[in-house]
């Protein structure tokens, strides 16, 4: 017996009515497609009752703040241990600083390497670290995308966690004046996602953008500097001048 | 906020992107696990608004529900070793960690006590009370919505609260019909995951 199309059957979930006609009908005889249909009516009943006040909200400050508190009275605890266990790539803290709730970042040698895209991984710990200063969670070195309209320029992209909120710093300096004006993106490769966080003037080296909370930065982890004429769209324009991956 | 999917710009990587994320997020349990305090607060900027939001839907006071949120980190840390990546992701940790302290917030001052089951008092790990549990399923399912990323979250949002059909979707985002339906599947198999792993962290 030939079985529902898993995607009818997710519109049949939305009670929709798929425009195979037999769809509706096997349902009705299968167990087995029924059930899906069943369980993915579950997901969509509690998705549509999803109202205002469950969307997210995010904590106020004082809370991390609170639980480096509490936690610094852990400290000699939690310095004991990791110096005791450290993981392996996990970089143990200078032992002048385990007291603090600082956070340190790690060389995780995980490696994210996608297709060509990406030109190097750069990891650094926080030596010189004071409170409230960045944790570089991910980075990413930008090339020059082929055929794109500025070969000879780099620049890098890091992922910084300030306060526990993240922010994108990025690094390009030697970028040739543009058409229009440079905009910075993050994209997810695998489903064709983009988040434009801002523009980037040609004339400054460095600058930082916030990145929206929530946004799932494991998947957006492609940083994009594109080419934007003022045009008043605000998709991409598709002239993409620096590419790279963000890895941890 | 702009977004576009202009699909011919980015290239499609051989690479399997999921699971390499879920590698990447596993790796902060592991790291947690192992005491390094930077993956707490990668964890904490990952989840915080998700266990204060159900903690706010649940005890409906913003004061409340920060020091809930305080209690389920510093609880988080204190028992990283219970934490185990194999039985599953770190939210739904979390969440059954939040789904506690919320149950030891109403048992805690007298007024409060017919908020707590005789269930919920022996075995503080399972809230019974019904509303509760859909409050967590739903914010949940608001998480997992906007971590969904575009386009899939504005094609699923399109689908459950908008009256348009796939095929209006499509026509409405200039997106063919095929692509609006492959987002549609994906969008509820994910959320469907979601709900699992967490309903299964109870």
């Amino acid at each position: 017996m030939q079985h529902c199309d898993p995607e009818d059957l997710a519109l049949l979930a939305l009670g929709e009515t798929p425009d195979g006609v037999d769809a509706a009908s096997h349902v009705e005889h299968c167990e087995l497609c029924q059930a899906e249909v069943r369980e993915l009516s579950r997901v969509v009943t509690i998705g549509r009752s999803v109202g205002i006040d469950d969307q997210l909200v995010a904590p106020p400050a004082s809370v991390w703040a609170g639980i480096k508190a509490e936690l610094a009275k852990d400290a000699p605890e939690i310095a004991g241990e990791s110096a005791a266990a450290p993981a392996s790539n996990v970089i143990p803290m200078p032992a002048r600083k385990r007291r603090s709730w600082l956070p340190t970042a790690v060389a995780a040698v995980m490696c994210l390497v996608l297709g060509g895209v990406v030109g190097g991984v750069i990891v650094k710990s926080n030596e010189g670290g004071t409170p409230g200063s960045p944790v570089i969670v991910a980075s990413a070195a930008l090339e020059p995308v082929p055929g794109g309209p500025d070969p000879q320029t780099t620049g890098v992209a890091k992922l910084e966690l300030v306060d526990g909120e993240y922010v994108l710093r990025v690094d390009a300096s030697g970028l040739r004046t543009p058409d229009g004006f440079y905009e910075v993106w993050m994209m997810d490769p695998e489903n064709a996602g983009l988040i434009a966080v801002g523009s980037f003037n040609a004339n400054q080296a460095s600058a930082t953008f916030p990145v929206p909370a929530g946004l799932p930065i494991t998947s957006f982890n492609s940083v994009d500097i594109s080419d934007e004429p003022f045009d008043g769209d605000p998709g991409h324009s598709k002239v993409s001048v620096l590419r790279g991956t963000l890895t941890a | 906020m702009r977004s576009a999917q202009p699909v011919a710009l980015l290239p499609r990587e051989s690479c399997d992107t999921q699971r390499v994320s879920e590698q990447l997020v596993a790796d902060l349990g592991r790291r947690m696990v192992s005491g390094d305090e930077s993956a707490l607060e990668q964890i904490y900027a990952q989840w915080s608004s998700l266990v204060y939001t159900i903690a706010l839907r649940s005890v409906r006071n913003p004061d409340d529900a920060a020091d809930i949120t305080q209690a389920v980190f510093v609880s988080a840390w204190r028992s990283r070793a219970t934490f185990d990546p194999d039985a599953g992701p770190i939210s739904a940790w979390l969440v059954g960690i939040t789904r506690r302290r919320i149950a030891d917030h109403y048992r805690a001052p007298a007024k409060n006590r017919e908020f707590a089951t005789d269930q919920s008092v022996e075995a503080p790990t399972l809230v019974e009370d019904s509303e509760s549990v859909s409050v967590v399923d739903r914010v949940v399912l608001a998480d997992e919505i906007s971590r969904l990323g575009p386009p899939t979250d504005q094609v699923i949002r399109l689908a459950f609260y908008s009256d348009m059909t796939h095929s209006q979707i499509a026509e409405h985002l200039d997106v063919p019909l095929g692509t609006v339906k492959t987002q549609i599947r994906r969008g509820l198999s994910k959320m469907r995951a979601r709900l699992e792993v967490t309903d299964a962290a109870l």
